[in-house]
């Protein structure tokens, strides 16, 4: 550091070393503050936020529903409503955040906000497109959650036939149009992703340049387009029989209801890799970051995502072990359902394996990924119970497949989301969240998610049914300690939603780059203009170009050097300080 | 109700039970191995690698092809394993043991019947002798259940249209919960029971005492004659309908109607007349049409309950074991020339020389006989307790 | 280069993509992306067929009797010569024939409206014989065919609830079809117009491109559905019996 800089510091001029950042004066947020441009919108980016803002929503419609079923689960008879009421809740609870909250969080949020900003591009393939694949979630959503909630559904999110043709109550039919219009948004975005990765990359981004997030986010637009069409002819089927009374399902007219099981999971297992292999993607880009350096064996992490795509779509009868279906078919799903368990096993080793070596920082959104990698490790094994065909006859529509599926979508796709959320909401929004708050809402939802559901893996051992609203009394005392941990998660919840709220105004300027992390993305302001790029950059080198050791060293570099302009400021205090005395004493003669 | 046998995991009261626990403990240590060990590497190198530490960083490797085979095998190896043992052990939960006490079971919006064939009937509960293997055959009469016994680590849906079924030994005597297991509906969660599993001396007493004066082959014998089966199939009716005495178990000779051809054209083959072939020829008897006669039975679904097809359906199972088969009746196939097939029915079927030169009832199943029509839709797999074989547990 | 494209084709560019190859690229791989889940869709209905069909043979064999095969068979046609149409449109766009564009954009869609006509007058049929499940279902009953049931019987190993299935399947396959058919009228006919005001000229044929895509697709679907449908029993042109 020369002495000319300290000297300008001592004089109260921080210049360029001590910068703080400014949010830059032209954004792609406040260039237009009109309502018809927001709505009417096609930046890529507006509509991340539109997602957002719509999905958290969601997100806490869903909540209640939770909420009602823990509460209910206090005691053994119900302690807050009727079954009828419980059936109509949780059946809410999974529709709402399945369909309208797992399923398009992280693409349709960050997905949308980053897929052409990591690439270099200025928009989506797609940009109509992408406005409208919000307008269906919208509308879907609003169908079905306003049929949810006025009157409700009690078929569960799995709708199996007969019942929800035949038996259940309430407004199926409408519930059903509300998901298959969402599911058109699903398969809308992956389209549009498909397209922009393959022919929107930059010059010199080959496929292994790309960051892991790009090549989760394409594994995951592949499911959704495969897969999402099958939901919505078997939706469609169910809406006909549902409403007309006469149908493919029905058994009194020869019609086969497992049938509609095959169809509805050949949609519904890839898609809790939809819901997943997002969050993997954030992952890796976190765990980069924050432990700066590369992600250890990058090639087998991005071919994981493939495999785990490819393979996710051949296991759909390991839902059905115990409806008859023939042993041949059981066996070779169950075969397919353990392989498809070790890219993900992959994953989680060489996530780990990038943190040898590195210089690891423990901010929010570490937390938050190294949360996953634990639950998503214990969620995932607990799969192994399920794949295992004699093991799933007693475990099957019991708690402990709630408790294996919540480890994997709370433990692991939430946290992944809360994670992007923390990451990236610098580069969004231009601010920083508080990050004492940040870590304690971590730790807070962390703890209250095992005590939450941890319990539940017991209690389905122990043979308590799932979707019971009145259970026999023995397996009273975990159920209390389920609920007492929920509500330590929904305190894990409200404080981001709070705290993030607080940061749009409040929070500190972020810059470009808070993190200092690699990536496209992060070589344009915070937040970004409307078109990203003024000029479309040029790769030359692969992702992650992090460096752990370096890191230590200029970390090291930046503590003397802080230390050094301290020592200046005080140095100067002192001066003045020694002025004013001698003046008074001058002044005192 | 039993206290619990086992802390977390109750008491074990069937003879799959044992190994079912068996096999999930292992996992569970799977799972808590790399678990507990994912979680002490991170928490160790988040330590010992943090920010600020004076460690050394140099020549960090950024990949390893042998490190990457290894942790890709070894968990597959560990995996495949457990698939293994897994599966077989399911491989017997499919078997169901020849001889086992076989049980009706109907359930419904929000309860469970159970029909024990000596005639006593059962609402939510279930007694059974312990020691003795038992098969409950099941069907639903609306939507999707399932039959789960915790103590016994065994579920088993119940499907609308189809029948399934669940065999086990209880080797505890003692009380045990009944869950329904499927969502079905507002009250599901109260479609709960109780299984009581009793010495057998205890159980034979039970039998005689209780809610029946009929045996449940009287019932069924009832419906048979009220619903008119007796009009054709008793032995001097003036309509051709193939006699039922001592057909169960046994192979019979069937023809399946091909569109557009036929009957005399169509090649006779043969299938064991189990539970599931005598519940379709009642409710479906255009599927399988017996060889050498028409296609004049009228269907009966949708007129008698499953409750009521199971009573018919143990009624031609108790003639079967009543009556010795007579000559010339189904149950000898090999005494009919093709004279007698003219006469009886005016012509000969094609391939008289096969059906009736050479099939044996012990299992022999020839042809293509789909008394199981696809997977999804029969308990074909775990069908019919004569004739398959299958090894004791 | 990029000037060049730019001044031509300010118009058809658009400003997220470098270039017109690319926006191009995207397009079509866009386009083909969307077919893939078309077939997954209508998968879900062929697994459907293909799983009750071998179930129930005779009732598919006995109700496809139902259907009118020489209208199916004309349909056939119209919609092959309604593909070939819009192949030409296709050409012409790319060969900057506004004339052809119009005259072949007009007559697919008249082929396509002919063959949803054609449609309507076989689901009228089939609803003033009672032969439409959940609605009007009562062949049957009807006393002048309660004589066929035991025909149904004999003949076809079937019953009178195992053809409704057939019928459901048919409806649900043919419906779906329709659905898409009338999508693809409705694009074609506002291509019409945009041609008609020289919105795909100056190499701006893209659009057509794609939509003739779509059209191609919604043609092959009717190629499978008609035989798998219509011709159970073999082709025996005539009226239904």
């Amino acid at each position: 550091m020369s002495k000319d800089s300290v000297n300008a510091i001592a004089q109260g001029d921080s210049g360029p070393l001590l910068a703080e950042p400014e949010v830059p004066r032209e954004h792609y947020i406040n260039t237009n503050y009109s309502w018809q441009s927001w709505l009417f919108t096609l930046d890529h980016k507006r509509i991340a936020i539109l997602y957002l803002i719509s999905i958290t929503l969601m997100f806490f419609i869903g909540g209640l529903g939770a909420m009602v079923v823990r509460l209910n689960l206090l005691t053994p008879d119900g302690a807050v409503v009727r079954p009828e009421t419980y059936n109509k809740m949780f059946s809410m609870h999974g529709i709402v955040m399945v369909f309208f909250f797992l399923v398009p969080s992280i693409p349709a949020v960050f997905g949308n906000f980053l897929v052409p900003m990591m690439i270099g591009a200025r928009d989506l393939a797609f940009p109509k497109l992408n406005l409208m694949s919000w307008y269906l979630y919208v509308i879907g959503a609003l169908i079905g959650t306003i049929a949810l909630t006025a009157g409700g559904v009690d078929t569960g999110w799995t709708f199996y036939a007969p019942l929800s043709t035949k038996y259940a109550f309430g407004p199926v039919a409408w519930v059903i149009v509300g998901a298959f219009l969402a599911g058109f948004s699903s398969i809308l975005t992956g389209l549009n992703f498909i397209v922009t990765i393959h022919k929107m990359r930059a010059p010199g981004l080959t496929w292994f340049r790309l960051p892991l997030f790009i090549w989760s986010h394409y594994a995951t637009s592949i499911i959704m387009i495969l897969g999402t069409p099958v939901l919505a002819i078997t939706l469609l089927a169910l809406l006909f029989e549902r409403v007309f009374q006469v149908g493919i399902f029905d058994p009194k007219l020869g019609g086969d209801p497992v049938l509609m099981q095959h169809m509805f999971w050949f949609y519904s297992h890839p898609a809790v890799y939809i819901m997943i292999l997002p969050s993997m993607a954030v992952v890796s880009e976190i765990i980069a970051c924050f432990a700066r350096k590369p992600m250890f064996g990058y090639r087998f992490v991005a071919f994981s995502s493939l495999a785990i795509a490819v393979l996710g779509f051949l296991v759909w009868g390991h839902h059905m072990f115990t409806t008859s279906q023939s042993l041949f078919s059981s066996m070779v799903f169950s075969f397919i359902s353990f392989l498809v368990a070790i890219p993900s096993a992959i994953k989680v080793f060489n996530w780990t394996a990038t943190l040898y070596k590195g210089s690891i920082r423990l901010q929010t959104p570490m937390l938050y990924a190294l949360g996953f990698i634990g639950l998503f490790t214990i969620g995932g094994l607990t799969g192994l119970h399920l794949a295992s065909m004699a093991i799933d006859i007693h475990l099957q529509d019991t708690y402990f497949v709630v408790a294996h599926f919540h480890y994997i979508m709370v433990g692991g796709a939430l946290m992944g989301y809360l994670g992007a959320v923390h990451f990236w909401w610098p580069k969004m929004t231009g601010r920083m969240y508080p990050e004492a708050w940040g870590k304690v809402a971590a730790i807070v939802l962390f703890i209250g998610f095992n005590v939450t559901f941890f319990p539940q893996f017991i209690l389905g051992y122990e043979g308590m049914p799932r979707r019971y609203a009145i259970y026999a009394p023995e397996y009273q005392v975990l159920n209390v300690m389920s609920t007492a941990g929920s509500s330590i998660m929904g305190l894990g919840y409200l404080l981001p939603f709070c705290y993030l709220l607080w940061s749009l105004k409040f929070g500190k300027p972020a810059g470009p780059n808070p993190w200092r992390a690699t990536g496209l993305e992060w070589q344009v302001d915070s937040p970004p203009t409307t078109f990203n790029f003024d000029r479309i950059p040029i790769v030359t080198q692969g992702p992650y170009a992090y460096s752990a050791e370096a890191d230590e060293l200029m970390d090291a570099q930046a503590d003397l050097e802080r230390a050094q302009v301290e020592l200046a400021l005080m140095q100067r205090q002192i001066d003045s300080s020694h002025v004013d005395e001698q003046e008074e004493v001058a002044g005192g003669v | 109700m039993e206290p619990n046998s086992y802390p977390l995991t109750g008491v074990q009261a069937s003879s799959m039970a044992g190994d079912i626990d068996a096999v999930a403990l292992f996992v569970t240590l799977v799972t808590v191995f790399f678990s507990v060990g994912i979680a002490i590497a991170v928490i160790f190198f988040a330590v010992k690698y943090r920010r600020g530490a004076k460690v050394d960083r140099s020549n960090a490797p950024l990949h390893s092809v042998p490190v990457e085979i290894a942790w890709t095998v070894i968990p597959l190896i560990i995996a495949l394993s457990i698939f293994g043992w897994a599966a077989t052990l399911y491989f017997r939960h499919t078997q169901v043991p020849p001889g086992s006490m076989e049980i009706y079971v109907v359930g419904k919006q929000w309860m469970w019947k159970l029909q024990h064939p000596e005639g006593r009937w059962e609402m939510n509960e279930l007694h059974v002798p312990v020691g003795k293997p038992v098969v409950l055959t099941m069907t639903s009469e609306d939507v999707i259940h399932s039959f789960y016994v915790p103590a016994f680590r065994l579920k088993q849906d119940v499907i609308p249209g189809q029948f399934t079924q669940l065999w086990f030994t209880p080797t505890k005597p003692g009380t045990y919960h009944l869950f329904c297991a499927e969502f079905c509906g507002a009250f599901h969660s109260t479609m709960v029971g109780s299984v009581t599993v009793m010495e057998p001396e205890e159980y034979a007493k039970w039998l005689t005492t209780g809610n029946t004066q009929q045996t449940f082959a009287q019932v069924g014998a009832q419906l048979f004659r009220q619903y008119g089966c007796s009009g054709c199939h008793a032995g001097n009716s003036s309509v051709k309908a193939p006699p039922l005495e001592g057909i169960y178990g046994k192979s019979v000779p069937v023809q399946i109607p091909q569109p557009g051809t036929p009957l005399e054209r169509i090649p006779a083959t043969t299938v064991v007349a189990d539970t599931k072939y005598i519940h379709d020829s009642i409710v479906q008897p255009e599927k399988l049409i017996a060889a050498g006669y028409r296609n004049i039975m009228p269907s009966f679904r949708n007129r008698l309950t499953e409750e009521q097809l199971f009573a018919l359906i143990h009624y031609i199972r108790f003639m079967a074991d009543q009556m010795p088969p007579a000559r010339g009746s189904r149950g000898d196939v090999s005494g009919l020339t093709p004279e007698d097939y003219k006469a009886r029915i005016g012509f000969v079927p094609e391939n008289i020389k096969k059906i009736t030169g050479g099939s044996d009832a012990s299992g022999g199943r020839t042809g293509s006989a789909p008394s199981g029509t696809t997977g999804t839709t029969g308990g074909g797999a775990t069908g019919g307790a004569a004739g398959t074989g299958t090894p004791q547990q | 280069m990029a000037s060049e494209t730019h001044a031509a084709g300010h118009g058809i560019l658009h400003h997220h993509f470098d270039d017109l190859g690319q926006q191009r690229e995207s397009n079509t791989l866009g386009m083909w992306l969307f077919l893939a889940t078309e077939l997954m869709m209508f998968g879900g209905l062929f697994l459907a067929y293909s799983i009750y069909r071998w179930q129930f043979p005779g009732a598919f064999h006995a109700g496809s009797q139902h259907l009118n095969i020489t209208l199916g068979t004309i349909n056939t046609f119209v919609l092959l010569a309604s593909s070939f149409t819009m192949a030409m449109a296709v050409h012409s766009a790319a060969t900057g024939n506004k004339q052809k564009l119009l005259f072949y954009l007009i007559l697919t869609w008249l082929f396509g409206a002919a063959f949803l006509g054609i449609k309507a007058v076989e689901w009228t049929t089939d609803w003033k014989e009672g032969l439409v499940p959940g609605f009007h279902w009562f062949y049957y009953q009807e006393p002048a065919n309660a004589a066929k049931v035991p025909e149904l019987f004999n003949q076809w190993a079937t019953t009178p609830d195992q053809v409704l299935l057939y019928f459901v399947v048919y409806f649900s396959m043919t419906g779906l079809h329709a659905i898409h058919m009338i999508v693809g009228l409705g694009v074609v006919g506002w291509y019409i117009l945009l041609a008609a005001r020289n919105q795909f000229v100056g190499g701006n044929d893209q659009p057509v491109e794609i939509v003739g895509l779509y059209w191609h697709l919604i043609d092959i679907i009717w190629i499978f559905l008609f035989p798998l449908l219509y011709l159970v029993a073999g082709f025996h042109p005539g009226g239904p019996h």
